[in-house]
């Protein structure tokens, strides 16, 4: 293991070398990834520390907005997944609240995680594997049936359609925040300093923001649904 | 922005934006090694712990609402039995009534009827006492005229005794008078 300096030199970012092949690149994508995962670790640390003054009745608005997320995503995986599979909520919930920061991150001026095909296609290829993870659970041998219909000739086909249910995912969040991103960025380097005050403002608005919350609604959303395709039809 | 634009310009070999190398690979499995820790850092102490205060809250809730809900249902069955055990009674009070008046109304034609025979008897006896009231007044207005006849016949006989006229006829009137006193007075 050893630190590659000179590629700071030559890129900006510096690598951390395991062997030649396995490496870590800090780039933009990671330091804004740990300042979310600080950001929202602390928030975790900070509400398993307040649940303990929770009373029955909310006093607090701080209890108040946590049971009022916690209820209404709860609520939104159930209505989709049915309250078998209730438990991937759990997985789908720090996956909605990570890219939800991730997303709107934008309006700091440092990069979204979210722009870097890495993030985004890591979260499909996780989606594909709780899709058959859930499809070999509760399915058994007719999930890998399912792979030969309507003929075995069709096994390749459904096999792929399965994978690029990945590239799906991650590309689209991935072109979603990278096209606002870049957009933005031209907006700022565009326009003259005096305008650059207002009219890129209410553009973050609906780039970072608004396409940010959006388009982690529609992840989870797309990855919840592609999941229940894998479970039993009926109950 | 500074780094997204140097993004754009590969230097060495970093991909940049878009790239499938060793590179892409790696921020692969660690950056998902991080965004891993981190959701599971959020499931584990946000959802978890809230979803499950949630869960107890609504359980807490539910047993309270089928607790009240099995009481109510309790208090209806009682409420039921008692309307009927009531209904019953209201049934046996117009049983009572009826054969109280039943009984009074027999009691009532008893009493009238007693009442009219000790009436009718009172009146027999009252009619009999008149009877011999009535008896009892004949035989004394006719030992009344027995007397006077006899008295008449003892001035009679006093008066030819007397031969005088006058006195006779006297007598006699007197005698008449006496006896049309005695009829009055019946």
């Amino acid at each position: 293991m050893d630190f590659d300096i000179t590629s700071i030199e030559n890129s900006g970012y510096a690598r951390l070398y395991f062997t030649d092949n396995i490496f870590i690149t800090l780039d933009d994508t990671l330091i804004s990834l740990w300042l979310i995962g600080i950001v929202l670790v602390v928030l975790a640390v900070v509400v398993r520390i307040k649940i303990k003054n929770f009373k029955e009745v909310p006093e607090t608005k701080f209890q108040n907005i946590m049971e009022a997320i916690v209820e209404f995503f709860d609520g939104y995986a159930t209505s989709i997944m049915t309250p078998k599979y209730r438990f991937l909520g759990n997985w789908f919930f720090g996956v909605f609240i990570f890219f939800f920061f991730a997303n709107i991150i934008g309006i700091t001026g440092l990069r979204n995680p979210t722009a870097d095909l890495a993030v985004t296609f890591s979260m499909g290829l996780t989606t594909v594997v709780l899709m058959q993870y859930i499809g070999i659970r509760y399915n058994g041998a007719r999930h890998f049936k399912e792979w030969l219909e309507p003929i075995f000739v069709f096994a390749p086909l459904n096999i792929i359609s399965d994978l690029t249910k990945s590239v799906s995912l991650g590309m689209r969040l991935f072109a979603n925040i990278l096209s606002g991103l870049i957009l933005m960025s031209l907006i700022y380097f565009l326009l003259p300093w005096w305008a650059s005050i207002a009219i890129p403002g209410a553009l973050s608005l609906v780039f970072d923001i608004f396409f940010g919350a959006l388009q982690a609604y529609i992840f989870i959303t797309l990855s919840m649904f592609f999941i229940m395709t894998k479970a039993p039809a009926t109950e | 922005m500074i780094a997204l634009l140097t993004a754009f310009t590969p230097i060495d070999d970093y991909s940049g934006v878009l790239g499938f190398d060793w590179g892409f690979l790696n921020s692969l499995w660690f950056v998902w090694l991080n965004m891993a820790f981190i959701i599971f850092v959020l499931s584990w102490l946000l959802y978890k712990p809230i979803l499950q205060f949630l869960e107890k809250r609504r359980e807490r809730i539910k047993n309270e609402i089928e607790s009240a809900a099995e009481n109510f249902k309790k208090s209806e069955e009682s409420k039921a039995t008692y309307e009927t055990k009531l209904k019953g009674i209201s049934g046996e009070r117009d049983e009572i009534l009826d054969t109280a008046k039943k009984t009074a109304s027999a009691r009532e034609a008893e009493i009238i009827a007693a009442a009219k025979s000790e009436a009718s008897l009172i009146m027999e006896r009252a009619r009999r006492e008149i009877e011999q009231e009535r008896e009892k007044a004949k035989d004394e207005i006719h030992r009344e005229i027995v007397q006077v006849s006899a008295l008449m016949a003892e001035r009679l006989i006093g008066s030819q005794l007397t031969t005088d006229d006058a006195t006779r006829d006297r007598l006699l009137n007197q005698a008449i008078a006496e006896l049309g006193a005695v009829e009055w007075k019946s």
